[in-house]
């Protein structure tokens, strides 16, 4: 391990705020441990981040931010605490992943607190996930409004996410003919 | 500056709707309920969430549509199919629709290369009181029971027949399909045409299957059996239990080869004026390279209640699946690319059983189901009239016939019965695994006799017998859970000692896989034991 591990990790948000990933590293690692290569593993939860690293070499790092352009302040900081807190979780294996992932919308204590937010905050984390390539973050968002979703009929999904109903009634009456044919699910 | 327009979940991309529609998805009614008790509404569910989606915005039933239709459910009544309600329904030469209603509908969608799965529920708003053809060669091998109905059908039939009248030129096509047996190919190949299911179902009354499958089926005893729907699966993907178990020899290109083989018998699609006296074949076991059926017969415990039961015989498709009846059931449906067969119903009578077990195809692997997993037997109107005792009788011996034929397959005993077809598949399967809880009493005494005996065989769960074949050599023979003792010098090579008991299970068999154990209320012990020697156990 270098010593320009222990560089720090700058991201630039889109309206211009520079923010310092490893700012404020957790206390609960053990002591032996090198915190500085901390900063890294928080911001490769990011694929994107972790990508543009390799490329960059430790050298072309510097002290210079990483632009961020699709992302604003307050939703990084949430990226950032997010990756943060899951910067050790293992690496889940790609073939794997497409059934783990299907078998349950469970999810964890702390992530469920963490998506205690307004709708707008919350698809605006999902689709920063998805911009960042941060895949359980992704899915942790989606399956929270899977969760919102569940045992709702459709007039009252329409109401939860305030979306237009653009059947009109016979088209409405027609496409519940046409589900006939798919099974309950 | 913040983001300019609020985000809502408008703003989303198909692709992240349908990332959470992904979670929204679990599997499928059909993935697991085609053991349960068959009834033509057994697949409905009262939470659909990914139906709920569909019916959102026409943004997202366009994202909803692939995965909905993933498993397709189609349940008709079989005289929709001969008079289609659309007055916009074509016909071809033979006065079979060219497309129906389902179909238009999956092509203009374009979803045919979705589809997973695709169940029939088929119908039969006449009770088959009235078929297409009178030809000798479908359905109706014994009388209809006399029902109270007939009136009402003749009513029905009079009604569906003016109704049909009326649209111009019906009767031509009536005329055309009574010339003709019983031909559901037709529908099979339109149906696969469109779409490429790996799993095909249908759920219908065994008169319905046999009739669609073009064969005939024993009605006499029918109503002693009530309307009991049966489900026959046919399935492409590896099953389940050869994944979990994975005998050492894989049989390579599963399929593929085999097929080709007995292309010559699917290739000629029944010919539109065909004779009508000359069986017709059908072609839905061969029109894509299945490998594992199932048949569910449902509950057989109605005929219980019947005077002489056990001289009853259950309108099935068992005989013609496993080719054992006489003409046109003479020829088994089941294709040799069929490696697995799975067997479930509800206390069978054990002389039906019974063809099975002298029939078994060549198969790798075999589960069985006979006991109820509902509650069923708790249930005090279904079980009035009813000897407790015989069903658990019946549900032995079928078991007896069983562990007759496996042992049997590896040490020579029974095959002096002649009932017993000598090709049967029984020395070759691999994996016999059932869905019932082995008999307590007989599961002790197999695992006592294992421990002794020094044969190559390890009880790795309770229920669960492996044997420890070439694949394990790399490994620590790891002792039995309900053996530890008996591990290190009873689980030696029976090569280094050839005179080590009995060698047991010699053929194919590597896996014997009950669901655990359990007591049962009545013992079965007089089926396995016809002596106290312990070396006896298994000879019947």
């Amino acid at each position: 391990m270098s010593d320009a591990k222990l560089q720090k990790i700058l991201l630039q948000s889109n309206d211009g705020v520079t923010i310092d990933v490893g700012k404020s590293p957790p206390l609960d690692i053990g002591f032996w441990r090198t915190p500085p290569s901390l900063y890294r593993a928080v911001a490769e939860r990011s694929v994107l981040i972790r990508n543009m690293l390799e490329d960059l070499g430790d050298e072309g790092i510097g002290n210079q931010a990483i632009p961020i352009p699709n992302v604003n302040e307050a939703v990084l900081k949430k990226v950032i605490e997010w990756c943060d807190h899951h910067r050790n979780d293992p690496v889940q294996p790609a073939d794997e992943e497409a059934d783990t992932r299907k078998k349950t919308t469970d999810i964890e204590e702390w992530d469920q607190k963490f998506m205690q937010v307004d709708q707008e905050m919350l698809f605006e984390v999902i689709l920063a996930a998805n911009y960042l390539d941060i895949k359980p973050l992704l899915d942790v968002g989606c399956k929270t409004v899977a969760n919102m979703i569940k045992g709702k009929s459709p007039e009252e999904i329409r109401k939860t996410f305030n979306i237009t109903n653009d059947f009109t009634p016979e088209e409405e009456e027609h496409i519940r003919r046409e589900n006939e044919w798919a099974e309950d699910r | 500056m913040a983001s300019p327009t609020s985000t809502a979940i408008e703003t989303l991309p198909p692709e992240l709707i349908s990332h959470i529609f992904f979670f929204l998805d679990g599997p499928a009614p059909s993935d697991v309920r085609l053991r349960d008790q068959p009834s033509p509404s057994m697949l409905a569910s009262p939470d659909a969430p990914l139906k709920a989606v569909s019916r959102v915005s026409k943004r997202w039933r366009a994202i909803a549509l692939p995965v909905l239709f993933r498993h397709i459910l189609w349940a008709f009544d079989r005289w929709d199919l001969v008079f289609p309600d659309a007055g916009s329904a074509t016909f071809d030469a033979a006065g079979n629709p060219i497309t129906l209603p389902l179909l238009s509908f999956i092509r203009e969608n374009n979803l045919g290369r979705c589809v997973e799965s695709l169940t029939l529920v088929v119908s039969d708003r006449m009770y088959g009181q009235y078929r297409l053809s009178e030809a000798g060669n479908a359905a109706n091998g014994g009388a209809s029971s006399a029902r109270d109905a007939d009136l009402h059908l003749e009513e029905d039939m009079r009604s569906l027949l003016t109704d049909a009248r009326a649209r111009s030129g019906w009767t031509s096509r009536w005329r055309q399909h009574s010339a003709r047996s019983e031909d559901s190919n037709w529908l099979w190949e339109l149906l696969l045409g469109a779409m490429d299911p790996k799993r095909f179902t249908i759920i219908a009354l065994p008169r319905m299957l046999a009739s669609l499958l073009s064969r005939m089926v024993f009605l006499g005893d029918a109503w002693s059996f009530r309307d009991q729907y049966h489900i026959l699966s046919l399935d492409r993907r590896t099953p389940e239990s050869l994944e979990k178990w994975k005998p050492a020899k894989h049989r390579t290109n599963l399929g593929a080869g085999r097929v080709e083989g007995q292309d010559t018998t699917s290739a000629g699609p029944s010919e539109p004026w065909s004779d009508p006296t000359k069986p017709i074949k059908t072609v839905l076991f061969t029109i894509r390279p299945w490998t594992s059926v199932l048949l569910n017969e449902g509950s057989s415990t109605r005929v219980y209640k019947t005077y002489e039961f056990f001289l009853k015989r259950p309108p099935s498709i068992l005989g013609s699946l496993l080719g054992c009846e006489e003409a046109p059931n003479d020829e088994p449906l089941i294709p040799p690319s069929v490696r697995s067969l799975s067997y479930v119903a509800m206390f069978p009578l054990s002389s039906h059983f019974n063809s099975l077990v002298n029939h078994l195809p060549q198969l790798d692997n075999l589960y069985l189901q006979l006991v109820p997993r509902n509650d069923i037997l708790d249930n005090k109107d279904e079980m009035r009239n009813i000897q407790v005792s015989d069903l658990w009788m019946e549900r032995n011996t079928c078991y007896s016939l069983v562990m007759r034929a496996l042992f049997g397959a590896e040490m020579g005993i029974g095959w002096d019965d002649e009932d017993l077809d000598p090709e049967n598949g029984w020395s070759s399967l691999k994996v016999f695994e059932s869905g019932d809880a082995a008999d307590k009493e007989a599961w002790d005494m197999a695992v006592e006799y294992v421990r002794m005996s020094g044969t190559p065989w390890t009880v790795v769960a309770d229920g669960v017998l492996v044997k420890d074949g070439p694949r394990r050599d790399s490994e620590d023979p790891h002792p039995g859970l309900e053996s530890p003792a008996g591990s290190s010098d009873t689980h030696g090579n029976p090569e280094d000692d050839p005179s080590a008991g009995f060698e047991l299970f010699k053929g194919q068999l590597e896996v014997l896989a009950f669901h655990g154990s359990a007591e049962l209320p009545y013992s079965a012990a007089g089926h396995y034991l016809t002596s106290a020697d312990e070396l006896e156990i298994f000879h019947l």
